[in-house]
């Protein structure tokens, strides 16, 4: 087999300003970097979206085994070449996992024996015999990104690239689609492009580690020379959050007994019994699908529920959601779902407007709040065109805008960089100096140094109740973190 | 590993043959059409009835497939009455049958109610239920994917076919997305029943912006997804799950059109 | 912007030809290419989300026009009101797609499926109403093709939102409603498509092309397959609209209320004027449970006058008497009833023509009168 030469040198100047690289095969490789470095801009570039689909200023080459990107078409770049996006939902296309990992080479007009062939193949291999007939509708998140790497497998290609492609999934989940890189890359020898903001999830995999900045590459390590310090919160900067002394703490300002939640009549959660006390850091945990998010929604009245529920002993069971909304703040986990305004300061007032807490909030009070969140400059923009990360900020800050008593934040850290997360971790520090409750649902490890108890979820059910060192066991024995080594 | 390939691939045939013995769907959707046809031209009320009827009884002990939301018979009965007041207010010719509010002492008695207006009223309610009631027949007994695929047998060329296949994909989530913005909004204190014009174009307003701004989004993903899959590629694509027009199917389809004639002429 | 001139030679060399320089493709899988389509992945994918969305939508606007009648106080009208909202969907693909020709008609059809799979209270006449919808604005905008002006896809959406409340009138009601009520209806949907179906849109697109939302799809300007020929289509669709104008007014000119089609078993079938014939004067009485009106005097021509000068082919037949469609009440004579006697006689009360027959109870003095046919049956 002969080496794959990746050439590129490109000088758009505002996203990706000359980069040269060459990636031999057989290689994994990861690419990390801030927010807005370019790490996604250069993925589309490697699999031949720019200059073929998206517009834009481009110049430079690609060059696959000797041919130039702009001399192919789409279409046959993609029988070399495929890309695994963020979200899985975005990229299954078709009513179930056998259709879907026919697609490609349906649209290969391959004879029928040969598309037989590739889907059985491509199956086994990312071990999803058993789903084959479900309904993409059906699928959980690991297994839809299972499936859309199945799919591009099937286009025959020895080049797979994946922007994030765990960040939605939970340990196991995200273990399992681990293996099969692992497995594709080791007894393949596929050559596998990863991009993320946490290198550190591919420790015993990568072969390379790449580091843009401002649209250059300022780092080109080998695996025995990596550090992953700089990409990692320091546990420090979260002990230190923890440490701080509850403020005049209030016992049970949230309190559910026997609580149960149905959804389409189906009960989610059954018999919840939890108190929550003020000034404090809740970490909600369990693996995808237990319950977390549909707990957090119930806690508005989102949901049918049965059993009691009280905020500040006031029983709010049968309460409208946009009354509980003044006490108890709730972060969605994709910011796209809440961003209603036209301007990013207007989305700032919509809560305190729509609640009638507006005569309250100064210019200077919002003014400071955009500067801490570096959006001063989109002050009357419109908010739908920040990136992801600036949106995840501007949701923050239009909840913390008038300081709820309680605060769920549901997943904030998907997709974000280590600026976006120590941010995050500075509203949850004002949060409790002032005695504020925060409560973050998160599949991430740092949680475990940073909140002052967990709340675990497994199937539906509440299964352990406490600070870290009380609950470890039931982590451990729920494989929730990969925490070993850091106690 | 070559175990494993086979059992996968005993699973595809099976999942394959499973879906081939039904009505062709694109033959089916012909059929309703012609029933529908059928019920804008007879004037037999007895024979109209008995069928909505027969289909009615029949779904109220057969729940509904997945994807249609449960009969909105709140809006079939407004839609109904509505129907039957505009034709009794209408029609004045032929025997009067009876008064709607009688007489009493002097006043009245008001609203006519005369044969023609409540022969129409009668029928034009049964066209409706009708259409109405030959469509869940369709959606029960029919894979809506299976019939955006069979409709590249009516030469509808398979990227336009495709895009049906794809908005059917995505309306569950589209579905959920909407449901998770209105709870968003609430979350923010927005009042889902608002009291004024104003509070309802906002709560218009405030859906749209979010919903289009995330579909967006989706479209830049989906279309990256495909385009990487070579869609379009080349003017064929080998459908892997074929549904070709059966001559029984054909002939069925036939002798329903001949027997619906026939019904329009006895 | 530079990269036009330097386009490399194999670009012209792959299209259609085997493209055995790619070492990563099989020579014998490689097939025909397709030539780059009218509509891009991106335009089906546009087209099919938001039609999928526009489909699901049509729930919240229900939810919507509930609220809506809630607050005025009447338990209908909101959904007029709020029609316009299902062309919003349409109109504003359009204007995502670069507006190209065939994405509204292509989204309406596709938006009627998705309606009517997911259970759509009106069950198969969705895809009618959604894809008449979508024709609507599309014939109107080829009309105008080369203006780019947004007031025509206002309009043309206002259109569309007509066309419905047309649609349903001939479908579910008949003729017989008061013109007027028609009128308001119609001109309620044709501004509800024109500001929430048409402007609404336009404003939202605009609010959004700021953002930079929409500004990866690589530019391409394809144009139809057909725009050579747009001049052909233009007049043809100008030369329908009229002929259709045309055969409607022919119609109603038919259709006249003052005339009556005398047909059937008859050597002379003819189109009978009230003015054509001589008049005479009776006086009766209309007897009736609900309008009884006194004796009082009526001007009008005898039937068997009318009769005669068709000279029936036989000397005993029926006599039936149509109302003009749709509203099909007819009554039926026997010959000799009606024979030289001067107590049936068609006049013209109130502009209608109606018939007069004295004597007789109120239930045969059908009104309206379309034809008259002459049968065989006599009894």
């Amino acid at each position: 087999m002969k080496d794959i030469n990746f050439q590129y040198s490109d000088s758009q100047p505002k996203i990706i300003s000359n980069v040269n690289l060459k990636i031999n095969k057989g290689e994994f490789i990861v690419i990390t970097g801030r927010s807005g470095s370019g790490k996604s801009t250069l993925a589309l570039i490697l699999s031949g979206f720019i200059p073929h689909l998206i517009g834009g200023t481009y110049t430079g080459e690609v060059i696959y085994q000797g041919i130039e990107t702009r001399s192919l078409t789409l279409g046959e770049i993609s029988q070399l070449v495929g890309l695994v996006h963020q979200d899985p939902e975005n990229q299954i296309v078709t009513s179930n996992v056998l259709e879907e990992v026919a697609f490609g080479p349906e649209n290969l007009n391959l004879p029928k024996e040969e598309i037989l062939e590739r889907i059985s193949l491509c199956l086994s291999a990312t071990n999803l015999d058993e789903l084959i007939s479900r309904g993409t509708n059906e699928l959980s998140g690991g297994e839809k990104q299972r499936v859309a790497l199945a799919s591009l497998l099937a286009m025959g290609g020895s080049v797979l690239i994946l922007d994030e492609p765990t960040s939605y999934l939970d340990i196991v989940n995200r273990a399992q689609v681990l293996k099969t890189l692992q497995k594709l890359n080791l007894s393949q020898n596929m050559t596998i492009i990863v991009i993320d903001h946490q290198p550190e999830i591919y420790k015993d995999l990568l072969t390379r580690l790449i580091v843009l900045e401002k649209g250059s590459i300022i780092g080109d390590y080998y695996a025995e020379e990596i550090d992953y310090t700089p990409y990692q919160v320091s546990v420090n900067s979260l002990k230190k959050i923890r440490i701080l002394p509850p403020n005049n703490s209030i016992d049970n300002i949230l309190q559910t007994d026997e609580y149960s939640v149905f959804l389409k009549n189906t009960k989610i959660l059954s018999d919840i019994s939890l108190k929550i006390n003020s000034g404090l850091i809740y970490g909600i945990i369990g693996r995808n699908g237990s319950g977390k998010t549909t707990f957090a929604n119930s806690l508005l009245n989102l949901h049918t529920n049965k059993g009691k529920m009280s905020i500040f002993g006031k029983n709010t069971a049968k309460k409208p959601t946009h009354e509980i909304a003044k006490d108890c703040g709730l972060i969605f986990q994709n910011p796209n779902h809440q961003i209603f305004e036209q301007t990013v300061k207007k989305e700032i007032l919509f809560a305190p407007s729509n609640l009638n807490l507006d005569s309250e909030l100064t210019d200077e009070k919002i003014h400071q709040l955009l500067v801490d969140s570096s959006l001063e400059q989109y002050k009357n923009s419109p908010p739908f065109g920040l990136s992801f990360g600036e949106k995840r900020r501007l949701t923050v800050i239009s909840i913390d805008v008038y300081s709820p008593s309680i605060l769920i934040l549901d997943e904030p850290f998907i997709g974000q960089d280590r600026y976006n997360f120590e941010f995050i971790l500075k509203i949850l520090q004002k949060r409790k100096e002032n005695g504020l409750t925060s409560v973050i649902i998160s599949h991430r490890k740092e949680l475990f140094n940073l909140v002052d108890r967990f709340i675990i979820f497994d199937q539906g059910h509440l299964i352990g109740e406490g600070n870290p060192r009380e609950v470890l066991p039931i982590i451990k024995s729920k494989h929730l973190y990969p925490i070993m080594e850091e106690i | 590993m070559s175990g494993a390939v086979k059992i996968s691939r005993e699973l595809i045939d099976v999942k394959l043959e499973a879906s081939s013995n039904a009505t062709n769907p694109v033959i089916k959707f012909i059929a309703i059409i012609a029933i529908a046809v059928y019920y804008f031209m007879i004037t037999d009320l007895y024979r109209m009835y008995l069928l909505i009827f027969a289909i009615l009884i029949y779904y109220n002990f057969k729940a509904l497939p997945y994807q249609v939301a449960k009969p909105k018979y709140r809006f079939l009965i407004i839609f109904s009455l509505l129907i039957v007041i505009v034709q009794l207010a209408a029609s004045r010719q032929g025997d009067l049958v009876f008064f709607l509010i009688p007489k009493i002492f002097n006043l009245g008695p008001f609203f006519p109610i005369y044969q023609k207006g409540l022969f129409y009223a009668i029928l034009f309610v049964g066209r409706f239920w009708g259409v109405i009631t030959i469509s869940w027949v369709f959606i029960d007994s029919t894979n809506p994917f299976d019939f955006a695929q069979s409709l590249t047998n009516l030469k509808v060329p398979y990227r336009l076919a495709y895009s049906l296949s794809l908005a059917l994909r995505f309306t569950p989530v589209l579905n959920n997305e909407i449901t998770v913005i209105r709870n968003a909004q609430q979350t923010r204190g927005l009042n889902s029943t608002p009291n004024s014009i104003k509070g309802t174009y906002n709560l218009l307003k405030f859906t749209l912006f979010p919903i289009i701004s995330s579909t967006l989004n989706r479209i830049k993903d989906i279309t990256l997804s495909m385009e990487g899959r070579a869609f379009g590629l080349y003017v064929d694509r080998t459908p892997l799950k074929e549904m070709p027009l059966q001559i029984l199917d054909i002939i069925q389809l036939f002798v329903l059109i001949l027997l619906l004639m026939l019904l329009l002429m006895f | 912007m530079n990269d036009g001139s330097r386009k490399p030679k194999e670009i012209s060399d792959s299209i259609g030809g085997s493209p055995s320089h790619i070492p990563w493709i099989r020579p014998d899988l490689v097939k025909h290419k397709k030539k780059e389509p009218y509509f891009q992945t991106s335009d089906l994918v546009i087209i099919a989300l938001f039609s999928s969305l526009g489909g699901i939508f049509s729930t919240f606007i229900g939810y919507l026009a509930n609220l809506l009648n809630s607050l005025i106080g009447i338990p209908f009208g909101g959904g007029q009101i709020l029609a316009g909202l299902h062309i919003f969907w349409l109109v504003f693909i359009f204007l995502l797609t670069d507006r190209k020709v065939g994405v509204t008609f292509s989204a309406g059809v596709l938006k009627g499926f998705v309606e009517f799979f997911t259970g759509n209270a009106h069950g198969l006449l969705v895809i009618l109403l959604s894809s008449s919808q979508g024709l609507i604005i599309e014939l109107v905008l080829i009309l105008f093709l080369s203006t780019k002006r947004n007031s025509i896809v206002a309009i043309a959406a206002g259109f569309a939102g007509l066309s419905n409340v047309l649609l349903q009138q001939i479908l579910f009601f008949n003729s017989q409603i008061p013109f007027t009520f028609l009128a308001m209806i119609g001109i309620i949907s044709f501004i509800s498509g024109m500001t929430l179906g048409g402007i609404f849109p336009i404003s939202i697109f605009f609010g959004f092309k700021q953002a930079s939302l929409l500004q990866w799809r690589k530019p391409k300007s394809i144009s139809p397959r057909y725009a050579r020929n747009i001049k052909t289509i233009r007049i043809s669709i100008i030369v329908i609209i009229l002929l259709a104008e045309f055969s409607l007014i022919a119609f109603l000119v038919l259709q006249h209320k003052n005339s009556i089609q005398i047909t059937g078993e008859v050597y002379n079938p003819y189109t009978f004027y009230v003015s054509d014939f001589p008049h005479i004067t009776i006086e009766a009485e209309l007897t009736s449970e609900y309008f009884p009106q006194p004796p009082r005097n009526y001007t009008g021509v005898p039937l068997h006058v009318i009769l005669e000068h068709a000279q029936p082919k036989f000397q005993f037949y029926g006599i039936l008497l149509k109302a003009r469609a749709p509203d099909l009440y007819s009554v039926m004579f026997n010959s000799t009833v009606v024979d030289n006697n001067d107590k049936f006689i068609i006049a013209l009360v109130d502009g209608v023509l109606r018939l007069i027959a004295s004597e007789y109870h109120g239930t045969y003095w059908i009104y309206d009168i379309g034809t008259i046919e002459v049968t065989t049956i006599a009894f």
